[in-house]
């Protein structure tokens, strides 16, 4: 890139929201997005007025598939109560909200809009495993597609070759799936807000109940390793290293720096925003990395005028535990082959030297794929203003988060840094 | 079949425009059909047209990425072979090879007739 990337005019994140993400059969994607929408509005100080919001980008990726149903943005501008004001609906796979944050803030930057709201959603759970399997591979290339591939089987592969290359094995991706299993129990919106051991003790306690064979687990690995308890998907993928099927839905207000005040006394800022593209397995640079998050990422330090070593925690796209692994070099947290050691040592965990993934991850909040980008937005959103409870990151000084969003094999990423600056 | 660009570059599939130099000076040129897995899975969990076709928990789908002799990187269903590692030699097996199912692998020398 030749010259410094910038914004024309600031951003500011004034109020974020979700709701709870799980599998919700009486809920579809209007009630979803109002139930962030309310914890959205809970954010800002004082009454906030959706009649004040000029326009949306809401990211959503497969409702045309799995609820039989398009053309979400004029719903939602309906629901919200905000017609006319224009909602445009982005798709790019899973990374659809991350598109949506970074267009948003184009339109503010601009000077077209001041008040713009963002967000995502996405309605999964209606169908079998294997028809969400099949509608999400959608986005893999027709080449990926036509071999068979699922995005287990992409991921498996991809956790093959990086095997291959670094050594690293099973071990390390259990140490990922741990880690999001621990700080998803202090998530209460989180999916799967169980640790590990707590399944471990409440498996065998059932079959103490039960009468059966009381299983005998020495640890959180061992457990991992039990092909009975989690067994193969895409080897060399297990259930516990994929993201489960997920209802969900996140939004987020961006405004005009200088109106900023005027919605919270603690805004963040839009410090970097960064977007690239990829190649699908049989055309990308490497098997081990995505070309598309180290491009989105070198525009978005460039912006900030950051390093990886200055980002204070980061949500990054882990759909599956080796995910976690790769994007943690592409963003340069750590170098090429190292990710895999880092996680096993602990580097990642929340009091680590970068917590990543505090929400619980993909893996454990959920993994509702039109609402993830805005959803670990909402993440930082709480880390950095101090308000994430159970989970929240120590020490009082934190004031840089970066989000990562992938789609499809790397074919999309979305990088955002925010600033906590007062 | 691929095609080679005046700039060098080999592509498969074959490409109407390079992506390297974005030049349109392509001839076809034979790949051939030899290589060694770059990466592979085995999946127990396949979507409703594989299972249709008999793949499951039961009869895996084996997939992989093949890195051709010739250069360009492939992805296709590979069978019989029992050790799947990176590293495998694999040729295409043409008998089983179709526009629907794209290119099928099978360890290299295990050879169907039209392979030899």
């Amino acid at each position: 890139m030749g010259k410094q990337p910038r914004l024309s005019r600031g951003v500011a994140l004034v109020a974020a929201g979700m709701s709870d993400f799980g599998v919700w059969p009486g809920k579809d994607s209007k009630d979803l997005f109002l139930e962030a929408f309310a914890d959205l509005r809970d954010s800002a100080d004082g009454e906030l007025d959706p009649g004040e919001i000029q326009a949306a980008y809401i990211g959503n990726f497969t409702n045309d598939v799995f609820v039989g149903q398009s053309h979400w943005g004029a719903i939602l501008a309906d629901a919200l109560g905000i017609v006319p004001a224009p909602v445009t609906r982005t798709e790019g796979a899973c990374a659809s909200s991350g598109i949506a944050f970074r267009e948003a803030c184009f339109a503010i930057a601009s000077g077209f809009y001041d008040v713009v709201l963002v967000g995502g959603v996405e309605d999964m759970s209606k169908r079998s495993t294997a028809e969400v399997a099949e509608g999400l591979a959608l986005a893999a290339t027709p080449d990926e597609r036509r071999a068979g591939l699922t995005f287990p089987g992409v991921f498996g592969a991809i956790a093959s070759a990086y095997f291959d290359r670094y050594g690293a094995s099973r071990e390390h991706l259990a140490a990922v799936t741990i880690k999001s299993h621990l700080n998803a129990a202090d998530n209460p919106r989180a999916q799967l807000g169980r640790s590990i051991r707590e399944m471990m003790d409440s498996k065998a306690r059932r079959a103490r109940q039960q009468g059966r064979t009381v299983p005998e687990w020495k640890d959180e690995r061992e457990f991992l390793g039990d092909d009975v308890v989690n067994p193969v998907v895409a080897e060399p993928l297990h259930l516990f290293d994929c993201c489960p099927i997920s209802d969900g839905a996140a939004c987020l207000l961006l405004v005009a720096e200088e109106r900023a005040s005027q919605f919270n006394a603690l805004p963040l800022f839009v410090a970097g925003i960064g977007q690239g593209s990829g190649r699908g397995l049989q055309a990308a640079e490497e098997l081990t990395s995505f070309e598309a998050t180290r491009a989105a990422a070198a525009e978005a330090y460039a912006m900030a005028g950051v390093n990886a070593s200055d980002i204070q925690l980061a949500e990054v796209h882990d759909c599956f535990s080796i995910a976690e692994i790769l994007h943690l070099e592409d963003l340069g947290f750590f170098a090429a082959g190292q990710g895999a050691a880092a996680s096993l040592e602990g580097r990642t965990q929340r009091d680590g030297e970068i917590p990543v993934n505090t929400s619980g991850g993909l893996k454990c909040k959920g993994h509702p794929v039109g609402a993830t980008g805005a959803a670990q937005i909402v993440e930082l959103w709480l880390q950095l203003r101090q308000q994430a409870g159970a989970r929240q990151v120590g020490g009082n000084d934190l004031r840089l988060g970066l989000a990562h969003n992938l789609g499809g094999t790397g074919g999309t990423s979305t990088v955002t840094i925010l600033e906590r600056r007062d | 079949m691929g095609t080679r660009c005046s700039c060098g570059e080999l592509h498969l599939p074959p490409r109407a425009l390079c992506p390297s130099c974005h030049g349109t000076d392509l001839a076809w040129e034979e790949t051939g059909g030899d290589g060694r897995l770059v990466a592979i899975t085995r999946m127990a969990m396949v979507s409703p047209s594989m299972a249709r076709q008999g793949f499951g928990s039961e009869n895996p789908l084996c997939v992989g990425v093949v890195a051709l002799t010739a250069g360009p990187r492939v992805v296709g269903q590979v069978v019989e072979i029992d050790h799947l590692t990176p590293g495998t030699a694999v040729s295409v097996d043409w008998s089983r090879s179709c526009p629907e199912a794209g290119l099928v692998f099978m360890a290299s020398g295990a050879g169907s007739d039209l392979t030899e």
